[in-house]
């Protein structure tokens, strides 16, 4: 009981302060710049923080840290691509050119980038429509995540975690819009970092240091493993700091992920928003030091100690608990003092925070600007434009409440889905609008949907983890082929098609005229 | 084994800490290339400026 109530002052501290930096954000809001990317004003610090926020959810540091546990440290391939491709690589390719014609086509989210870019309306109502919808199935699964953990610490009723969840995020995200979220998500990174920060040294002296520990994790046999009840045994068979054999079932589980959420990383609509809030070039080639350093401090460590609970498990007597998303919680209650716990916690809930104050808006503005404001009233005020995301963003966090008090079985499978649906959908006509001046609207649409479209099936229809909860079994048997994750066919597929259509259907003069200018800064 | 990984877990390991360099490295290059400008451009100014007095 007491830890509860250490715990509500707590929340109503955190609660009460991102309140009040929702208030500075809605007096700094007066126009739709403003509520869409902080009118273009945000500097490095707060760029690379809240992109590093937005990216890593609770998802990533418990469930990912938890599936580490699992298969060994060779999904530090991930944290890898998290770096090289999720910073370098989305800064220096996609960021700097992203703001420079988010500029000239004056467009203040991806959709709205993609409709300018082709004069498409309908381009960007579709495009906005796809990722409300699934953003808000992604959302719901962040809410489940954090809500069973904090079911499970303190006793808490699920559902009066999610409720209130759910208000302090709504509050300070629709009266504050995008500044609020961003400041909230600079104070919520600098928590998350001194979390992982401490988890991560702590348990690497208890094992004596990095060299010994990782020995030690070399060192866990399958029955030692065994012995726990940990999953490792038979999934990490060369050893947990050892790469599975190749083609292995647990190779093509480690090959499915990194790819996965590696590459995916470039094509999120919510990570794409924070290019556009920089306040120049050089706001963001800054942020990319700070956001490798935050990612390093956040992936790097999660995957590096994810088996390493196996060895202090085993060292102390402990039964691996269940499912991998408790097995960090787990190792926190037991080896850590309790003011860590506490702090661990607040860590893991700003992870989930941040994430869903980013989504909730992402998914608040596809629905607000570009499916009604762009798609049905056309030609509408600045202020009436904010209002109607405003009501679009409420509706968004009900439908999520609604979703997360109401779970079904495919929601805890939206993590999965989102990162491939995404980049199979969105990366090929985002990356060819970019770099090809003869990108055409037809060659958008047909990438566009042949990407959507192929993700949709091989997850309903063949993906290991999706086809059995939706149609009972895969109908592939062929673990080398349903274990594959869709980025694999439908990214490539969809740049085929977004070439080959615009070769076919070439761009008419209005768009070349857009083309020309949308270039121009570039 | 490499402090007590695999070949290819210690390149992953050792890849991400060296990714994370490049970064840093990223900024600092900026960083004083700009510098570098800034004063380039203020040793062109001063010149400009003294030859300016001559005349």
């Amino acid at each position: 009981m007491e830890d509860v109530i250490f715990f509500a002052i707590f929340m109503a501290i955190f609660a009460a302060m991102f309140t009040f930096l929702g208030y500075l954000g809605y007096k700094k809001t007066k126009t739709a710049e403003d509520y869409f990317v902080a009118g273009r004003k945000m500097g490095a610090v707060v760029i690379a923080f809240s992109y590093g926020a937005t990216f890593i959810s609770a998802v990533a540091l418990i469930g990912f840290s938890g599936i580490a546990s699992i298969y060994g440290h060779s999904i530090l391939w991930l944290a890898f691509l998290n770096i090289f491709v999720g910073i370098l690589i989305a800064f220096i390719f996609y960021g700097f050119r992203t703001r420079k014609m988010g500029l000239s086509l004056n467009a203040l989210t991806l959709p709205e980038l993609l409709g300018n870019r082709f004069i498409s309306t309908k381009l960007q109502s579709v495009s906005g429509l796809i990722i409300a919808i699934f953003m808000v199935a992604y959302t719901s699964a962040v809410f489940l995540a954090i809500a069973s953990l904090f079911q499970v610490t303190f006793g808490i009723s699920y559902e009066l975690c999610v409720v209130v969840f759910t208000i302090v995020v709504g509050i300070y995200l629709i009266v504050g819009g995008l500044y609020a979220v961003m400041w909230t998500h600079a104070v919520q990174g600098i928590i998350m970092l001194a979390g992982m920060f401490i988890l991560t040294i702590g348990i690497y002296i208890m094992l004596g240091g990095i060299g010994p520990a990782h020995e030690a994790a070399a060192g866990l046999t399958p029955e030692l493993l065994n012995s726990i009840g940990s999953p490792a045994a038979t999934q990490a068979p060369a050893g947990l700091t050892s790469m599975p054999p190749i083609f292995s079932q647990p190779f093509m589980m480690i090959l499915t992920l990194i790819f996965g959420v590696g590459i995916g990383v470039l094509a999120q609509p919510q990570l794409i928003t924070r290019y556009l809030t920089a306040k120049n070039e050089k706001a963001l080639r800054n942020a990319i030091p700070y956001g490798g350093i935050f990612i390093l401090l956040m992936t790097f460590t999660a995957f590096s100690i994810g088996p390493l609970c196996n060895v202090l498990m085993v060292n102390n007597g402990l039964m691996y608990p269940g499912t991998p998303d408790k097995v960090v919680p787990l190792i926190v209650r037991e080896f850590f003092p309790q003011w860590f716990v506490f702090l661990f916690l607040f860590a893991v809930l700003s992870a989930a925070m941040s994430t869903a104050s980013a989504l909730f808006h992402t998914a608040g503005a596809s629905i607000g600007r570009d499916v009604f404001e762009k798609g049905i009233m056309k030609g509408i005020s600045h202020e009436k434009s904010i209002k109607i995301t405003r009501i679009a963003t409420i509706i968004i966090i009900a439908a999520t409440l609604f979703i997360a008090l109401n779970p079904l079985d495919v929601v805890a499978f939206m993590v999965a889905f989102f990162f491939g649906l995404m980049a199979c959908t969105f990366l090929a006509p985002y990356t060819l609008m970019l770099y090809w001046k003869k990108t055409s609207k037809g060659g958008a649409w047909a990438g566009m949907l042949g990407g959507f479209i192929f993700t949709m099936f091989w997850y309903i229809l063949i993906y290991f983890k999706t086809a059995p909860q939706i149609i009972g079994s895969s109908m592939i048997d062929t673990y080398m082929i349903n274990m594959l994750d869709p980025i694999f066919i439908g990214l490539p597929l969809s740049f085929i098609l977004t070439y080959i259509f615009s070769i076919l259907i070439k761009q008419n003069k209005d768009e070349q005229k857009t083309m020309i200018k949308s270039f121009e800064n570039i | 084994m490499i402090l007590g990984m695999d070949i290819w877990v210690f390149t992953a390991w050792i890849g991400t800490i060296l990714a994370a360099i490049l970064c840093l490295f990223y900024g600092f290059y900026h960083w004083i290339l700009k510098k570098t400008d800034e004063k380039n451009t203020s040793k062109g100014k001063n010149k400009q400026s003294r030859n300016k007095g001559v005349n």
